[in-house]
């Protein structure tokens, strides 16, 4: 058989793009002073929006973890960080989708006094600290 | 697909950082992720002690929170004394 030949979307029978970025949303577990946040809370909001902006999205809970905020004198923090991640199509991958995520991030952000928000796009970090909309 | 610059600019990131997660994918390649992010805030900053006058830290604090107040984060004393000398040492001449 020709490997060459075979169609997953027909074997499968979808009909929905196959992702080919991955994007990464952190939601934190306590806020820049090491205050729990109610992180729950921002678990149920990031994979509606990521859903809604990019047809689907996990929620993946984590083990304990520990960083170093430079911005409050090199304080360690402990957290622990849900990740909610999506494969993304092309097409979906736009600036008015990530500016629409971006306003929920904000949102994060200052709601949850977040000395940074940050979201993985293939590989990159892109690190939110303007919480102006949203 | 969107270049990196148009993706900094949709989510107004002040910085982006490549991470060294070479595949991302599955509960372990999400455990590498989560441990490269975890590298990111302590890999570009080094941290310094310098003697202030009472007055200047006074001032600077103050001046913190006018501008915690115009945006829309808190901004520290530290932050802003940062921001301040690593804009004045980015436009001084190389000695």
């Amino acid at each position: 058989m020709d490997a060459s030949s075979v169609k997953p979307e027909e074997v499968f029978r979808t009909s929905l793009p196959v992702g080919a970025s991955l994007v990464v949303v952190f939601v934190p577990s306590k806020d820049r002073d090491g205050q729990p946040i109610d992180q729950e809370y921002w678990v149920n909001e990031a994979p509606p929006t990521l859903g809604r902006l990019f047809r689907g999205a996990t929620a993946y809970p984590r083990g304990k973890g520990v960083w170093r905020d430079d911005r409050r004198g090199g304080t360690l923090l402990t957290e622990e960080p849900v990740l909610v991640f999506s494969y993304v199509a092309d097409p979906d991958l736009t600036t008015p989708a990530l500016a629409d995520l971006y306003r929920t991030l904000s949102r994060m952000g200052r709601e949850a006094k977040q000395g940074e928000i940050g979201v993985v796009i293939d590989g990159k970090y892109f690190g939110i600290t303007d919480y102006a909309e949203g | 697909m969107l270049h990196e610059d148009e993706i900094r600019r949709a989510l107004r990131a002040g910085r982006v950082v490549p991470l060294q997660a070479p595949n991302p994918h599955g509960p372990l390649g999400l455990e590498q992720l989560a441990a490269a992010v975890a590298r990111v805030g302590a890999a570009d900053r080094e941290d310094l002690s310098i003697p202030l006058r009472r007055e200047t830290r006074a001032k600077l604090e103050q001046l913190a929170r006018a501008e915690g107040e115009a945006t829309a984060r808190p901004v520290t004393a530290a932050e802003l004394a940062a921001a301040v000398v690593e804009q004045f040492v980015a436009t001084a001449p190389n000695g």
